[in-house]
């Protein structure tokens, strides 16, 4: 059965004729399994354990995509790093709850692949106690027939710290939901996610980060190259709620567009019920500068390899950061291929 | 004087905040609501060309079959059938202000037009309720050839073809319901026309006062400036403050031919109980400018954006724009902005400041068209909180279809910096004016955009009253 489901609405709208507000997708339930989605773990730094006693964060997806997540959630802890893939073999669903103990500092690496033409949905909720401290890397590889649902959530307890890198490379449509709620005093949360849209592909993104506490702090960052007839939508809100003094934010956006049929669209949001804060919001969208590319080539690259090398640094930033040299391979491929 | 707070006073309103009664001896006014009825009897009161009646039935039944805006503040306060559409003196438009009746030339007089118009103005037009009641242009711009009037008098005097061959063209009845309202019930405003290469130096204005409570004010402005012509508009608006809702549904349509250039100056300062759904829009073509300077302070309710479709190549545009949200007051302000021709730029400059309650929201629409080659575009925007019982949101939308567009965007909320205030502090400065500068700087950027008497009317509406407050 098909059903029509409202996904990633900002929570402000605005103008209508826009067509910014939000998206709807198609989605056939009957054909959504939990069979169809595998999770690997690896390393000894996630365990699973019992239920949880505190609520869960809300999404940034939506309530209607929240009636997709019929199944179970996964609950673990985590204690320490740890490697994390998913793999689709059909349209399914994930949900898994992980929270980071008290005092724990861990980074876990999670790698979405996989095909799943209907739907992938996976949906996953961090909560990170007192102090602990969290990077997340998660590189998204799926196939490029994939319908990709990513809603990430997080409740970041008192001096708490989540990083979260994110790389987007497949898939055909990426909807990418993800809410941030800063709870607990002197919490942060830094994101930067680098995307690479070559074809017909669409990345839809709203990224939420909700500052409730006083002294909180988010860094938002999302930067990307558009090739062909690619086109992304970002929707970014800092909300600060009543309360949260002291409370800093940013979120900037760096888009590189190759090709007279991408479209890119932005809306940057700022929302602020509380005087004593600092929210700033920066973007800069075009091609690569003239001025760069005659540098390069004053140095002997031709134009198409001084582009791609310029293109490649940007995601240097992120593959760097992985220790797992045949993943950073593998990504590194899948890029160049993508430039050739 | 409490918690150490520095105290900066709301908008001083009381200088606007005065009116007449108006009795059905004097004034004409229609019943409440819109129907089809009451539109074909203003409609006939103006004597309007059939086409003219026919295009408002037929807006009257878009605005019957469309929704309220989905987004936005709220308006459900608003009830549209209990506005009167039309009120009016029984007088005619006068050309000279002693002919004026007493109560509205007083008016005018306590809000300074005539004198504006004999120190500084080319051209005075003054519109009370629905109607202009005065209108004058200097003698020496006239004989340049500009044409300055109501766009009722420009349609019987040998315009009516370039007023059908505009209006409502760029602002179309089906853009949203306040647009089809304003199409059936429209009624006064101004119309412009600078011939080619004309420059008027000095500028022209429109003062729009609605005295009448529970009513509706739905002014249409029409500029035209002809290839390498130049001039400067400015449009003020005011009312007194009734318990009663008021609504101001005006339209402005400008036209800005090759090479020429527009100033659109506004300074609104309606009464807080004024839903303010105004709707503006021009069309810049081949190498034409369009300047928007724009001051909010007033209205219950704002939704204001300015457009701007730069369809010339190398047209240019600039917003700078200020918004003061006080208490009860709910300022949703900004600009929209299409690129369509190649080399086009345009640079949008906002600033909003919000206290006691008062929401301000600066939202904007940037879209670069695939055919705007090399197009450019900047968006600033600024908030101040002076309190946390206020809000200051921004929700600037940008849609870029063009690969080689340079598209830049930053926005800032805050308060005043204790480390700013402290840096002029140890420089000598009392923390009061320390804090008074800090604001004054602010608003600078918007208010040297402003005509000299506007930009010491605006210091005086941000009336800033600073008092330490030793704990």
């Amino acid at each position: 059965m098909t059903d029509v489901y409202n996904i990633n609405t900002s929570p402000a709208l605005t103008f209508a004729k826009l067509g910014m507000n939000g998206d709807r997708i198609s989605v056939n339930t009957s054909l959504i399994k939990k069979v169809n989605v595998e999770q690997y773990i690896f390393g000894n730094g996630i365990t699973d354990t019992d239920d949880i006693d505190e609520a869960l964060p809300g999404g940034a997806a939506g309530q209607d995509i929240d009636r997709l997540l019929s199944t179970e959630s996964r609950i673990m802890t985590v204690k320490g790093n740890a490697g994390i893939t998913i793999s689709f073999s059909g349209s399914g669903v994930i949900r898994r709850v992980l929270k980071v103990a008290r005092g724990v500092e861990a980074e876990v690496v999670e790698v979405v692949k996989g095909k799943a033409p209907d739907i992938a949905l996976n949906s996953t909720s961090y909560i990170l106690e007192k102090n602990a401290r969290l990077k997340l890397i998660r590189i998204q590889m799926l196939d490029k027939d994939t319908l990709y649902v990513d809603d990430l959530r997080a409740k970041l307890h008192e001096d708490s710290y989540l990083e979260v890198v994110r790389l987007d490379l497949g898939s055909k449509r990426s909807y990418i939901a993800s809410k941030v709620s800063l709870e607990g005093k002197n919490s942060e949360y830094k994101a930067h996610g680098d995307y690479l849209l070559n074809g017909s592909q669409r990345l839809d993104i709203n990224m939420i980060a909700e500052h409730i506490a006083p002294d909180t702090v988010s860094d938002m960052r999302c930067d990307g190259v558009l090739l062909d007839s690619a086109s992304k939508i970002f929707r970014g809100v800092l909300d600060f709620k009543s309360g949260c003094k002291g409370a800093k934010g940013a979120e900037n956006e760096d888009v590189i567009l190759l090709s007279e049929d991408v479209d890119n669209q932005s809306l940057p949001i700022i929302l602020c019920g509380e005087e004593d804060v600092e929210g700033n919001h920066g973007a800069s969208v075009g091609k690569i500068s003239d001025e760069i590319i005659y540098y390069l080539m004053t140095r002997g690259f031709d134009e198409e390899a001084a582009v791609r090398l310029i293109i490649r640094s940007k995601f240097n930033n992120i593959t760097s950061q992985l220790k797992n040299s045949d993943l950073r391979d593998v990504i590194n491929r899948q890029i160049d291929g993508v430039l050739s | 004087m409490a918690d150490g707070k520095t105290l900066i006073t709301d908008v001083d309103h009381k200088r606007y905040d005065f009116r007449y009664a108006e009795s059905s001896d004097e004034y004409i006014r229609e019943e409440d609501g819109f129907t089809e009825e009451i539109i074909r009897r203003i409609s006939e009161e103006k004597d309007d060309p059939e086409w003219m009646r026919d295009f408002r039935l037929k807006c009257l039944d878009i605005y019957n079959h469309m929704d309220m805006p989905c987004w936005g503040p709220s308006i459900q306060e608003l009830d549209l059938n209990r506005i009167a559409s039309y009120v009016r003196h029984k007088t005619d438009m006068k050309n000279n202000w002693d002919d004026v009746p007493d109560d509205i030339k007083e008016t005018f007089e306590k809000l300074g037009i005539p004198q504006a118009e004999r120190l500084s103005l080319a051209g005075v037009g003054a519109q009370y309720d629905s109607e202009i009641v005065y209108h004058n242009l200097k003698e020496e711009v006239a004989k340049m050839g500009v044409v300055y009037t109501d766009v009722e008098t420009a349609m019987k005097t040998g315009y009516e073809d370039m007023v059908r061959e505009h209006f409502m063209k760029l602002i179309t009845p089906t853009d949203h319901k306040f647009a089809a309202l304003h199409g059936a019930v429209w009624s006064g405003g101004s119309f412009v026309y600078v011939p080619k290469g004309v420059k008027v130096d000095i500028p022209l204005q429109s003062y729009f006062r609605l005295n009448a409570a529970g009513a509706g004010q739905f002014e249409h402005t029409m500029i035209i400036v002809d290839e390498g012509a130049d001039v400067h508009f400015i449009e003020g608006c005011s009312a007194p403050k009734y318990n009663v809702a008021n609504l101001h549904a005006g339209c402005v349509e400008l036209f800005v031919r090759k090479n020429a250039r527009l100033r659109y100056s506004t300074i609104e300062n309606w009464s807080k109980n004024m839903f303010n759904l105004n709707t503006k829009r021009a069309l810049i073509e081949e190498g034409g400018k369009m300047e928007w300077v724009s001051g909010s302070f007033g209205s219950k309710i704002s939704y204001l954006y300015p457009m701007t479709i730069l369809k010339g190549n190398d047209s240019k545009m600039t917003y700078t724009g200020i918004t003061f949200s006080g208490e009860g007051q709910n300022l949703d302000t900004g600009c929209k902005v299409v690129h369509a021709g190649c080399r086009t730029s345009s640079v949008i400059t906002a600033k909003s400041i919000s206290k006691s309650g008062g929401i301000g929201m600066f939202r904007s629409s940037v879209v670069i068209e695939k055919a705007a080659k090399e197009s450019k575009c900047s968006v600033s925007c600024d908030s101040l909180m002076l309190d946390s019982i206020s809000r200051a949101d921004t929700v600037p939308a940008m849609d870029i279809k063009a690969f080689d567009a340079d598209v830049g965007h930053e926005a800032k909320i805050g308060r005043i910096s204790d480390e700013a205030v402290f840096y002029l502090m140890s420089r000598g400065m009392s923390e009061e004016d320390a804090k008074a500068l800090i604001v004054s700087g602010f608003a600078d950027s918007v208010s040297k955009e402003l005509p000299l008497e506007y930009a010491v009317e605006m210091n005086n509406l941000i009336k800033i009253e600073m008092s330490g407050h030793k704990a």
